[in-house]
């Protein structure tokens, strides 16, 4: 190990952790609108919307990311849709996401007693006043500690961007490797800083967890 | 003020409701009594719409339900069915209060969102209807840490802030501990003395001979008799009737 190596390399290593925090962000906003847009299709009382959920999910979870990552970005471009390789990963992980998160969402608001729904109706609440105001905000709370799971792999599926010549923080590491050999301290640098990162948001839920308990 | 005509209701092959038809008057309290599964709750879930009818008419002052409400596509029913829901107060035995709002902000909740009042104007409505349930010192506590006869007058009070014509109660005190059930019947009678008409499924008898105006038997999804207090709990006519009060005393 030589010291003087993470001072030359560091700042390479910063900068592809930058675009690992950009791409988790947009993923992790993306992906939760789409989540909350898919979830509430799914329990709706159309048949088309639930069928379209249903597909979207189906089809999304039950391949790998690195292929929809392939087909965004070498696929597509045969239809006539070239992307760049930042918005293909942004989108492609950001579809990945709302995927997963329709399901956490979904369950999140199946949890909640059926009860809350009638009361709120009974006021005459319009069923998405009723989501609004009284079942998404319970939900919510239930939904920190799975989202949170959700983000982290988020960040660390990011990594399978660099498949597609995105120089984030695992592709920067691969970079530093192969020009110096260094590949101990390199992969070494790059894992301390994924474990950086993950570690804060670790703590980022748990204390949102902690805030929203006031009322239990 | 409440109008059921001939109401038929199924859950996939099971008929609940078979000809269910009761007229309330404006002022009128009427208790309603029956064995388990005839199909009371059912009822009053028709009445405010939670749940679509197959068969009958059912009118509350001006609007009128029917079993198009079947397939609700339209946006036009909803807003009717949500509008009907705003006169009726729904009281639940389970209390259903929203656990991450506090006392004061559950009663609120109607008039800001649906009746679109200002937070001043519900605020200090919220705050008269908690005095008068004899909650104002909870104003601020979540239901987590009321007592079940407290989340009851919590949730009767959010119901009466919509200050609606006419008030529902589905075994209001069955999910008490029995101290605590003198103190909303005690609300409820208050409601009476007001002239609040009400509907209310309840196996408290006594309380029933006190506050209802009529007593309505339901078995097995018709109405069988109905009457005075007095009368009824005295002298049944039927059989079922005199079997079903026996076994509730
Ligand atoms: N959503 C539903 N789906 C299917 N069956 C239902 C549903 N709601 C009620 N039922 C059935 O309808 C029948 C009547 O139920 P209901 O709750 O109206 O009876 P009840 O008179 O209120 O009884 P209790 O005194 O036990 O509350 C029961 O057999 C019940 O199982
Ligand atoms: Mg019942």
């Amino acid at each position: 190990m030589d010291l003087s190596f993470y001072a030359t390399y560091l700042p390479i290593l910063a900068k592809g952790a930058l675009l690992t925090i950009s791409l988790t962000v947009l993923s992790s906003f993306f992906g939760t609108i789409l989540g909350l847009i898919a979830a509430l299709a799914r329990i709706s009382k159309s048949s088309v919307l639930r069928k379209i959920s249903y597909f979207y999910t189906w089809a999304i979870r039950g391949t790998p990311l690195l292929l929809q990552l392939y087909f965004i970005y070498y696929g597509l471009p045969q239809l006539g849709i070239k992307l760049d390789a930042f918005p293909a990963a942004a989108i492609g992980m950001s579809v990945c996401a709302g995927a997963y998160i329709s399901e956490i969402i979904r369950a999140g608001i199946e949890s909640i007693d059926k009860g809350q729904m009638e009361a709120a109706r009974s006021l005459g609440m319009t069923y998405l006043q009723a989501m609004r105001r009284i079942i998404l905000p319970q939900a919510y709370r239930r939904l920190i500690p799975p989202m949170g799971n959700e983000i982290i792999a988020l960040m660390k599926d990011t990594s399978l961007a660099s498949t597609l010549a995105m120089v984030e923080l695992m592709r920067s590491a691969r970079h530093i490797d192969s020009a110096t050999l260094r590949s101990l301290e390199a992969y070494a640098a790059a894992g301390i800083i994924y474990l950086a990162m993950t570690t804060v948001l670790t703590v980022i839920f748990s204390r949102i967890e902690k805030k929203l308990a006031v009322y239990e | 003020m409440i109008q059921a005509e001939n109401i038929y209701k199924s859950f996939g092959n099971l008929t609940v409701l078979k000809g269910v038809s009761m007229t309330i008057n404006t002022g009128e309290v009427v208790v309603l009594i029956g064995p388990s599964g005839s199909g009371k709750s059912t009822f009053l879930r028709c009445l405010n719409g939670l749940e679509p009818i197959d068969k009958g008419r059912i009118v509350i002052g001006k609007y009128v339900l029917g079993p198009q409400l079947k397939n609700r596509r339209s946006r036009a029913i909803d807003k009717e069915l949500n509008l009907v829901r705003t006169r009726l107060g729904f009281v639940f035995q389970s209390f259903n209060l929203f656990p991450h709002m506090t006392a004061l902000e559950n009663v609120m909740e109607g008039p800001i969102t649906v009746l679109r009042q200002s937070k001043f104007e519900a605020r200090d409505k919220a705050l008269a209807l908690l005095e008068k349930v004899g909650l104002a010192d909870k104003a601020n506590s979540y239901p987590a840490h009321l007592s079940g006869g407290q989340k009851q007058r919590v949730a009767i009070a959010r119901a009466l802030a919509m200050e609606p014509e006419a008030m529902l109660f589905d075994e209001p005190t069955s999910a008490l501990d029995p101290e605590l059930v003198g103190e909303v019947l005690a609300v409820i009678r208050d409601l009476a003395e007001d002239g609040m008409t009400m509907l209310i499924v309840s196996h408290e008898l006594s309380f029933a001979r006190e506050v209802a105006d009529r007593v309505v038997f339901m078995e097995d999804g018709r109405i069988l008799e109905e009457g005075a207090p007095t009368q009824l709990f005295a002298h049944p006519k039927k059989d079922r009737t005199r079997n079903f009060l026996r076994s509730v005393i």
